[in-house]
């Protein structure tokens, strides 16, 4: 009976272990970054977090993208039995499936692509790669334990695949026009939303909606200078509305021209088309255009106090906090709060600012949290409660959000220590897994000015450092030192079940975890 | 649920337009033309105009929030500002402008007034610093009617939705644009394609006569400098065009050239035209026009060897002025009696046109409105005025009292004018409607001091003019930048 007792609960405990997931970018579709179902991870754990297991992936880099953020099934029924399986895909139109417990490739299904690069053509860039820029969103079947991988290829068609096995769960179906540049995508009420930035491939830059029951793909754009958050768009969930930033250009609304700008998109439930609902400027988007400090964070989305609100920032350096039902008030340019300047005082338009995305999180306590990544050194006018160490190269700020009297703001309770280029964080737990990714991010010189190639740029980066931080205090309480041994760019952490996840330049996925 | 707060600028399902249709549209998106202020007269045919501007025009002024912007303080009287107005640097996205005050060149960031850096050279500043960026000899043509205020290219935003199964609506525009570009799909349309980039400088000519190469971002000299001109001679019209420098010296700081040089930046050779008694003007060819003894001569742009010549019969007071019309590439340039004389490129030697202005002239500078008739702005001795020139007549438009006028510029159909000024009657900057002459603003008492040294000069909305007493002077619309 004792050892029966024993074996059951240690089937329980297995089973538990495994239970949390992850699925998309940025964890869900709202892109909180936050892990609610995982608490592997303790604060008086985490300081033995060692390196479990790292996998080398056949993936080609192109120009500086290799591998895009991992996502995690944690219990998918395969022929060979139940297993968590992270799924992986690289630049070079691929789709890994790895053993989250044993590090070993599961299967690997590479995108016959109907585009190719064309012998003698114009080569791409940093910002235009090709390739499968677009990290895949997973969603989970009527059948318990079966997932489906939905992923953008380089040719623009979307593929679903069976996360077991990698087979086509139904043909390729078109979706977006060849090399463009799309977004991670994100998987909301059976409609897979995606964005595109840089006009790559010479594709104008559209919102873009694929809706699984009927097969139509609504679009909305030009969007200027494009759409570039990192992790794509997030979703608020109670008006089913996309939002983005729009990244650099100008701003003429009555024109239809909706540059330096967050947007909401809501699909049209008849038509299916993609359709703008609402959009915010701040009131300097003019001088925003000047500096190319584009509006380009994937905003974080959360209830709080009877509202869904959402954070979002840009290359300026501040952060906005908007109402979900009213992003910008009827004006369009009046925010629920807009932060100073936390960082770029030097007003650069690489290498400084806010770049990627935000989490968000709430405390057993009921306080509402908010995380952003800043490049580069503090403002000098901004200061945190806690603070670790001067920051030079980058760090993580966490705000807390308050409400008095109807007025909203965001108050800094702690910056972290200094990052070489902080990444957008994640949250379990209690503790905040950020890193900073090592990447040289100049793009122009003294004597050139812009020249913004990975030529220039590769030699100059370094390697990514993954911290565990105190979520409450910022304090570090782990670092993975030299153990990464390469960098990454535009890419991400997740975490799920014990395990945090990190790829790299070279084509290898890390595990780190607590061993147990 | 769906809910939409606004929707009047979308157009749900758009129909898909024809592939010729969409790139005749997209063609037919002007890029905003934000030009740069390259060197003296604004470019190498010194016509002083900046074709288009996306805030001022002759109806956007008088306005509220076009006034005096801000204001620095130089060691010395200021030289007319170079201006770069996007330059993606290092420090970040900038707009520069560069001037020269005693022995130091400073750039000047003009979004929000203040030195980006400075360099300051050993010795005497001598006759002063001359500056110019390298210039194109190419004629940007006029703009076209109503389109001088683009402001931007971008295309309004559409709502749309693609055919079950057929994605999205923007793959039939993608395989149309393929086609068009007559290449596979994707071939010359990978993605951006940047290529090995070259430096860009500001070149200067300090009072030891030589020529210096300074990088735009920081003022840094990667290479020696070379010798040029004669020390202590006034560099007039510095200009560098198809990697030849260009100036003509006159020797103790006067305001007379005697000496035109030509330095080919590759191979460091120094060639020279003794007699040249203006600043030099490319024309598209890249001859080189100036005046020499009443003579306006063409000379070839490497050798300076007089290709043709035109006889006015008396000296020259201003540099020649070159522009298109009717087809034909024209020469003006004034005479110290008082007459202007406006020569074929092609035919230097015939006169197309000879005119009296009925003073002696300090300055031309020319400009075509968007209705296409060209019009010359000439300073005279107390005022500014503009002439009408229609085919081979010149008839005088409007006249603007000012007294010892800087050389006017026009921006986007606005003409801007500045008396010197004197210590008791400092500087004083007119926009006037360029069609009628009427005031639309001045800078009332702005400014604290002459501007005997100073020019204006213009980009992206904003004008600049240094005064003697080492303020450089900004003024244009107001931006909320916090």
């Amino acid at each position: 009976m004792r050892i029966s007792t024993l074996l059951l609960a240690g089937a329980c405990a297995s089973i538990l272990a495994a239970g949390a997931d992850w699925l998309t970018d940025g964890y869900n579709s709202q892109r909180t970054f936050w892990q609610k179902d995982d608490h592997l991870f303790t604060l008086s754990n985490v300081h033995r977090t060692r390196l479990l297991w790292k996998i080398h992936l056949d993936n080609q880099p192109r120009q500086m993208h290799a591998l895009l953020p991992a996502l995690v099934v944690g219990h998918v029924n395969t022929e060979h039995g139940v297993k968590q399986i992270v799924i992986v895909a690289g630049v070079s139109d691929h789709i890994f499936a790895v053993d989250a417990g044993k590090g070993t490739l599961l299967w690997q299904k590479h995108f016959d692509s109907s585009f190719h690069d064309e012998p003698g053509a114009r080569p791409g860039g940093v910002l235009c790669p090709g390739g499968i820029t677009a990290t895949p969103v997973i969603g989970p079947t009527s059948t318990p334990g079966k997932y489906t991988v939905y992923a953008a290829s380089w040719d623009g068609m979307l593929h679903q695949l069976n996360v077991a096995d990698g087979e086509d769960v139904v043909p390729p179906s078109k979706f977006m026009p060849p090399n463009g540049k799309p977004y991670a995508l994100n998987l909301w009420k059976n409609v897979i939303y995606t964005e595109t930035a840089q006009g790559c491939g010479g594709n104008p830059n559209d919102v873009y909606t694929y809706d699984l029951t009927t097969h139509k793909v609504g679009s909305w754009g030009p969007a200027s200078g494009g759409m570039w958050g990192r992790s794509g768009p997030a979703i608020a969930a109670h008006n089913d509305t996309m939002f983005i930033g729009t990244g650099d250009g100008p701003w003429f609304p009555e024109e239809g021209i909706f540059g330096n700008a967050i947007i909401g998109i809501q699909q049209d439930p008849q038509t299916k088309a993609a359709e703008l609902s609402d959009y915010y400027s701040p009131t300097n988007a003019e001088w925003l255009y000047r500096r190319d400090l584009d509006m380009q964070v994937t905003p974080t989305i959360f209830n709080y106090k009877g509202k869904e609100l959402m954070v979002t920032a840009g290359k300026e350096c501040r952060a906005y906090l908007l109402d979900s039902d009213s992003i910008g008030g009827d004006d369009h340019r009046t925010p629920l709060y807009r932060s100073s300047q936390l960082c770029n005082q030097s007003i650069n338009f690489a290498s400084a600012g806010i770049w990627g995305s935000m989490a968000n999180w709430r405390d057993a306590k009921g306080t509402q949290w908010v995380l952003t990544p800043i490049w580069g050194k503090p403002h000098s006018s901004f200061h945190a409660a806690i603070e670790h160490g001067p920051v030079t190269h980058g760090a993580i700020i966490a705000f807390k959000v308050e409400e008095t009297g109807g007025k909203w703001k965001l108050v800094p309770a702690w910056m972290s220590r200094d990052m070489n280029r902080a990444e957008p964080p994640l949250v379990v737990n209690g503790i905040v897994f950020a890193y900073g990714n090592g990447e040289d991010t100049d793009q122009a010189y003294p004597d050139v000015g812009l020249e913004d190639t990975a030529a220039r740029r590769i030699p100059g980066s370094t390697h990514a450092v993954l911290y565990a931080l105190d979520a409450e205090t910022g304090k570090e309480l782990w670092n993975s030192g030299d153990q990464i041994e390469s960098w990454n760019h535009w890419s991400g952490i997740s975490e799920a079940n014990g395990h945090v996840y990190i790829g790299t330049f070279t084509s290898d996925l890390y595990c780190f975890g607590i061993e147990r | 649920m769906f809910k939409k707060r606004s929707s009047s600028f979308t157009q749900p399902l758009a129909p898909i337009p024809s592939p010729l249709l969409f790139l005749l549209l997209a063609a037919a998106i002007v890029p905003a033309v934000r030009a740069d202020w390259f060197t003296g007269g604004s470019d190498a045919q010194r016509d002083r105009w900046v074709r288009t501007d996306p805030k001022i025009s002759p109806q956007s002024i008088p306005n509220p929030d076009f006034h005096f912007l801000w204001k620095i303080k130089l060691p010395a009287s200021v030289s007319p500002a170079l201006l770069l107005n996007r330059y993606i640097g290092y420090r970040g996205f900038r707009a520069l402008a560069f001037v020269s005050s005693g022995n130091t060149i400073a750039a000047i960031e003009t979004d929000l007034g203040y030195v980006e850096w400075r360099k300051t050279f050993p010795g005497s500043s001598g006759c002063g610093i001359a500056l110019t960026r390298a210039a194109s000899p190419t004629i940007v043509p006029a703009p076209e009617a109503g389109l001088g205020a683009l402001r931007h290219r971008y295309t309004p935003a559409v709502s749309s939705a693609g055919l079950p199964d057929q994605g999205a609506v923007t793959i039939a525009q993608a395989e149309a644009r393929a086609k068009l570009l007559a290449g596979p799909a994707g071939r010359g349309s990978y993605g951006r394609f940047r290529g090995e980039r070259i430096p860009d400088y500001i070149y200067a000519i300090t009072a030891d006569g030589r020529f210096h190469a300074l990088y735009l971002s920081n003022g840094e000299e990667p290479k020696p400098a070379v010798p040029f001109l004669p020390a202590n001679s006034a560099a007039h019209g510095f200009i560098v065009v198809n990697n030849v420098a260009y100036a003509a010296s006159a020797p103790n700081c006067t305001a007379a050239p005697d000496t035109l040089w030509a330095l080919d930046l590759a191979t460091k050779e120094v060639s020279k035209f003794p007699g040249a008694a203006s600043a030099p003007s490319i024309g598209p060819d890249g001859t080189v026009y100036t005046a020499a003894r009443g003579k306006l001569v063409a000379l070839d742009p490497k050798t300076l060897a007089v290709k043709s010549s035109y006889s006015a019969g008396q000296d020259f007071a201003t540099a020649p002025v070159i522009f298109r019309d009717a087809g034909k590439t024209l020469i003006a340039a004034a005479t110290k009696d008082g007459r202007l004389h406006i020569l074929g490129a092609a035919t230097l030697d015939k006169p197309y046109l000879v005119a009296s202005l009925g003073a002696a002239p300090t300055a031309l500078a020319t400009w075509q409105d968007s209705a296409g008739a060209r019009w010359l702005l000439v300073s005279l001795p107390d005022s500014i005025t503009a002439w009408r020139l229609t085919g081979q007549q010149l008839q005088r438009a409007w006249a603007h009292d000012l007294p010892k006028p800087l050389a006017p510029m026009i921006v986007n159909g606005v003409v801007f004018a500045a008396s010197t000024g004197t210590s008791a009657s400092p500087a004083v900057v007119y926009a006037l409607d360029g069609d009628t002459g009427k005031v639309l603003w001045s800078s009332g008492r702005a400014i604290a001091a002459s501007a005997r040294r100073g020019g204006l000069s213009a980009s992206d909305s904003q004008l600049y003019l240094g005064a003697n007493d080492g303020m450089f002077y900004a003024f244009g619309f107001w931006i909320e930048r916090e």
